[in-house]
């Protein structure tokens, strides 16, 4: 992995974490606020297309707007920033990474992205920390019962 | 029943979707430590969230036929955008979904037309086809009637979820993909 790759990876959680807070904190709701990043960073592309590397002019709008769908998560279901910019990242090692075969798929960003939403909800213990709490209070608790006992 | 055996043949659709797109890159990128272990443990994890989805067929009701029509209508335009005005895909998809996620403000009393974004923005993810894949209307209309009925038989399933309208387009592409081929290769 290359320092372009790096940043892109970055760009990728910060796009997701970007648009969950335009969806939840400013009220644009899911489709609104993925919108703007597309807009936004298509709009960028379209007016200076020579500022960045050809790398990044291609592929920044893409990981920029993949991204933003994770950012579409209900907060219901996910609503710590640090996952939500760990799915972004894991939605650019994935587009990173998209078979040649499915190139021009429409669709594919958001597939990846699910792809990454879901692998970061599969793990419970960082989902629910609530949990996570518990169980080292619940560890504490036996430690010093113990040690109490020990006396 | 036949509700919930729609919404079971769309919810193992959207698998298929997904453990598709990562076999894919598997397949590809075998020589790749890194990258394989990557995609094997994404696949196990995977596996675990689906196990844990709730799957009831309560409260699911066949939507209306306009649900189809909000789809390939994203669709159309945005493949327009893009293939006819020479704009990016993003900036054709994020426009579209853009500009219609402002008509519900319009009709605020109109509940059906609460749903119309998100079908208008998965219609526009179809529409964001390469011209290599979609090389015209026909592809996408196909594409996108695949969709929207995939969007309604997956209204309940994965709601929330980022990434499912485009996990629905990627599938309504792949089929109407495949449908293409055949039709192509029997003629």
């Amino acid at each position: 992995m290359d320092i372009n790759h790096f940043i892109l990876l970055i760009i990728g959680g910060l796009s997701a974490v970007f648009t969950f807070v335009l969806q939840h904190t400013y009220k644009q709701g899911a489709v609104r606020a993925s919108a703007i990043v597309g807009v936004l960073v298509g709009l960028f592309v379209l007016i200076f297309p020579n500022v960045l590397s050809p790398f990044f002019t291609k592929n920044l709008p893409l990981v920029c707007f993949g991204a933003s769908f994770v950012g579409m998560v209900s907060s219901k279901i996910l609503s710590n920033y640090f996952l939500i910019g760990l799915s972004g990242a894991v939605f650019t090692i994935i587009f990173i990474n998209t078979s040649a075969f499915f190139y021009g798929f429409g669709g594919g960003l958001g597939s990846a992205a699910c792809i990454a939403l879901l692998v970061i909800l599969s793990i419970p213990v960082l989902r629910k920390r609530g949990k996570l709490t518990h169980r080292i209070l619940q560890l504490k608790k036996l430690i010093n019962d113990k040690f109490k006992s020990g006396k | 029943m036949i509700k919930k055996h729609v919404k079971q043949l769309s919810f193992i659709l959207i698998i298929i979707s997904h453990l598709g797109f990562l076999a894919a890159i598997l397949f590809e990128k075998q020589n790749n430590l890194f990258v394989s272990a990557f995609i094997i443990l994404s696949l196990i994890l995977l596996l675990v969230t689906y196990k844990k989805t709730n799957l009831s067929a309560e409260n699911h009701t066949f939507e209306h036929v306009l649900t189809i029509a909000f789809v390939f209508f994203g669709a159309i335009i945005t493949y327009l955008l893009s293939a006819s005005f020479g704009l990016s895909s993003v900036l054709s998809a994020g426009l579209v979904g853009l500009i219609i996620s402002f008509i519900p403000n319009l009709f605020k009393n109109n509940v059906f037309i609460k749903g119309m974004p998100t079908a208008v923005y998965c219609g526009a993810f179809v529409g964001m086809t390469n011209v290599s894949v979609a090389p015209d209307y026909i592809f996408i209309s196909l594409a996108s009637v695949i969709t929207g009925l995939l969007l309604v038989g997956t209204k309940d399933a994965f709601h929330g979820v980022g990434g499912k309208l485009g996990t629905l387009a990627f599938g309504g592409v792949a089929i109407a993909f495949f449908i293409t081929f055949l039709f192509s290769q029997w003629i």
